[in-house]
């Protein structure tokens, strides 16, 4: 008798050693699928770390309201190394912060989503952040392109937005969206100018990833240094993001006989270019952007020595008492020296808390978003005073060329050596 | 001597991308997949290797060959567990791209947290570096050992699969399972063989290519899209088509790039992948039983 809710239709695959079988391996799969599901959102778990949405503040400060940021982190994903820098930078700005009292009776607290530096990912986030009325302002971004995709949500929304570390150009649209980027190619502009000015070259030749707008205005400002000093050029080769080998770059940048070459892309690209030009025996200068910067990075290419690249904040030389104690609270909190993108991470949240501080007591959008645009310059910040100008921060003045040494590839000044 | 000395750095780079392209071709021939995830095993090839020269300092050599060996268990791990079920449903075509996208991502993602997303490269004392320098051209030892390794592995494994029990089992199996099975032969054992073969051919490209320059963990995405080309162009599932597309591909790549512009070398590839398809759709060595591995 067909039982209920059976339909005539379906084979009963119980009734034979054959549907016993087929049930048998079902389970297993089932088994399987949910090992696999439960190893899959372990490992989503070790990835996302402490960057699932929470809010990070402490270090005491006002007993009065938490006026909240939202901050789109990129711990996973493509660049999570450097992204976890900005992070750390931006949790020990708002422990400051709240430490010092510097927001009075008000505190700041971070509420972060993590976006793994995929724009679609940014994207829901910003609208998840944007639509929390609480969310005072947001801060946000590393890449150019996951930038496009945020900046529609804060705009449309009013929120005011501050990018951390995206350098395409024409980001900053006020009042809703500036950035505290300190902008590689005003630093690549003024190491041209050293490198040409002490080691003397006269020739220089290009190695430009190609298929990034923002290294190629990067790769341009190291020309214009160079030209204004006086340096011919000899032509570029073009790299790409999806390159697998060097030597052939090498071998065509060594063919046109530059004293100089300068290496400008994204970090795996810059290493695999400056690493080939090594291993084929390149003896002139070589030159590179920030992008070099990075921990690990002289261990996986310890060829990279005497490559100069700027910074603007040097953790073992703080120009600044901020940056000093900077420097020490982030030592204590994270057990090792902050870089060039923590300073960039830590500046972007002091500069929203500075923006909370000039909007007065309890901060809505609107105002922070008018205290933002108001922001010609802020004193005493971990590059000393910093300018504002169409939404962009301008530290220009603390730029330092640096490079990594031997053995343990500590950062320190670079003073070039004139070719023999 | 320019274009001599590119045409050495097209070869060297043309033998690796052989060397993947044939890992590549196993596959598809005998399993009949297309396997998107089959530059995780480079990247898992290299990475082993580099854990282990960096852990233990063991020789170069050693750290080859069990980064060789971790990429062929990875593979035979992963065909047992994502492809093997889908066989056993006959479930080959569509279920196989969507479990190997699976497979590529979460593998991919176990590197890039293990590594922290930074870029490593092997200690610099522990790889060769030296340069053979003719004449104007330079060539670098470790472009030396990847077209040594290639030559050697790829004529092994063909006369692995051509003369040999096991080939023939494999061959069977990828030509006609069910005859197969009549005749003898464990179709399983000989997928997982086929797998390992693979997986150890493809780490050992991921090797060659991370000898003597930094990588991260997408280094086998760059090696599946050029291996991808070479096997459509050598033809799909023939070990000598990938051998000739891999070459093809990387000299065309390096020549393109010294002579018009990197930027548009993987247009040009790319281009080229186009035109074979609309040309001469089972590519210059395919045949219309293109199960010969």
């Amino acid at each position: 008798m067909q039982q209920a809710g059976q339909s005539p239709l379906l084979p009963k695959l119980n009734s034979t050693p054959q549907g016993n079988l087929h049930v048998a391996s079902r389970r297993r799969g089932v088994y399987l699928v949910s090992v696999l599901s439960a190893l899959a959102l372990a490992v989503a778990a070790c990835g996302s770390g402490s960057t699932s949405a929470s809010s990070t503040t402490s270090g005491g400060g006002g007993s009065g309201q938490a006026v909240k940021i939202g901050v789109i982190t990129d711990n996973t994903g493509p660049i999570a190394a450097a992204a976890q820098e900005f992070d750390n930078g931006g949790i020990i700005a708002a422990q400051e912060v709240n430490k010092d009292g510097f927001l009075g009776n008000e505190t700041m607290q971070l509420v972060s989503k993590e976006s793994g530096a995929n724009p679609a990912t940014a994207a829901s986030d910003a609208s998840q952040l944007a639509s929390d009325s609480s969310i005072t302002g947001l801060i946000c971004c590393i890449l150019s392109p996951v930038v496009g995709a945020v900046k529609p949500i804060a705009i449309s929304h009013k929120l005011p937005t501050i990018i951390w570390g995206a350098t395409d150009a024409g980001l900053a649209q006020p009042p809703y969206v500036y950035r505290t980027v300190t902008m590689p190619q005003a630093a690549n502009a003024a190491l041209s100018k050293q490198v040409a000015h002490q080691v003397g070259v006269k020739t220089v030749a290009y190695s430009v990833m190609t298929d990034n707008s923002g290294i190629v205005s990067q790769a341009n400002a190291f020309k214009q240094g160079f030209d204004a000093a006086g340096v011919t050029d000899l032509g570029q080769v073009g790299t790409l993001s999806t390159q697998t080998t060097f030597t052939s770059t090498a071998t065509s940048l060594m063919q046109k006989n530059p004293q100089a070459i300068v290496v400008v892309a994204t970090q795996s690209v810059a290493l695999g270019v400056i690493g080939a030009l090594h291993l084929a025996g390149y003896k002139g200068q070589v030159v590179s952007g920030e992008t070099v910067a990075g921990s690990g990075v002289y261990q996986a290419q310890p060829s990279i020595t005497n490559v100069p690249f700027p910074v603007y904040f040097l953790a073992s030389q703080p120009s600044t008492a901020a940056g000093t104690q900077f420097v020490k609270d982030y030592v204590k909190e994270f057990h090792s020296q902050p870089d060039d993108y923590a300073a960039q991470g830590f500046n972007a949240v002091y500069t929203m808390a500075v923006a909370l501080k000039h909007a007065g007591n309890s901060p809505t959008r609107a105002s922070v978003g008018a205290a933002l645009g108001n922001l010609k310059s802020v004193p005493n910040t971990i590059y000393g005073t910093v300018t504002f100008s169409g939404g962009q921060l301008d530290a220009s003045s603390s730029v330092t060329a640096v490079h990594y040494t031997a053995p343990n590839g500590d950062l320190a000044p670079w003073t070039g050596t004139p070719l023999k | 001597m320019y274009f001599l000395a590119q045409l050495v750095n097209g070869i060297s780079t043309g033998a690796i991308y052989a060397l993947f392209a044939v890992g590549f071709s196993i596959v598809f021939s005998t399993m009949r997949i297309l396997n998107l995830a089959q530059g995780v095993y480079a990247t898992y090839g290299a990475i082993c290797t580099y854990w282990v020269l960096t852990k233990f300092n063991t020789p170069y050599w050693l750290g080859c060959i069990l980064g060789v060996m971790a990429a062929g268990i990875v593979a035979t791990v992963v065909d047992q567990v994502a492809f093997e079920p889908l066989r056993r449903r006959g479930d080959q075509l569509l279920g196989a791209v969507v479990a190997s996208i699976g497979v590529w991502i979460a593998l991919r993602d176990v590197v890039a947290i293990a590594t922290n997303s930074t870029p490593v490269g092997f200690p610099a004392n522990s790889t060769p570096s030296g340069r053979i320098v003719i004449g104007q051209i330079t060539i670098l030892e470790t472009q030396v050992i990847g077209v040594c390794s290639a030559i050697v592995v790829i004529t092994a494994v063909y006369l692995l699969f051509q003369k040999t029990q096991l080939g023939s089992g494999i061959r069977a199996v990828g030509y006609d399972k069910r005859s197969a099975v009549i005749a003898g032969i464990n179709p399983r054992l000989m997928m997982a063989a086929a797998a390992l073969v693979s997986g150890a051919v493809t780490g050992l490209a991921g090797i060659m290519l991370a000898s003597g320059q930094t990588f991260n963990f997408s280094l086998g995405d760059g090696l599946l899209l050029q291996g991808f080309a070479a096997v459509v162009i050598g033809g799909m599932g023939d070990l000598r088509g990938a051998v000739v597309g891999g070459m093809f591909i990387g000299v065309v790549q390096t020549l393109s790039g010294a002579y018009i512009s990197s930027s548009y070398q993987d247009a040009i590839t790319f281009g080229l992948v186009l035109i074979m398809l609309l040309w001469r759709p089972r590519g210059l060595l395919g045949t219309k039983a293109f199960q010969r591995a």
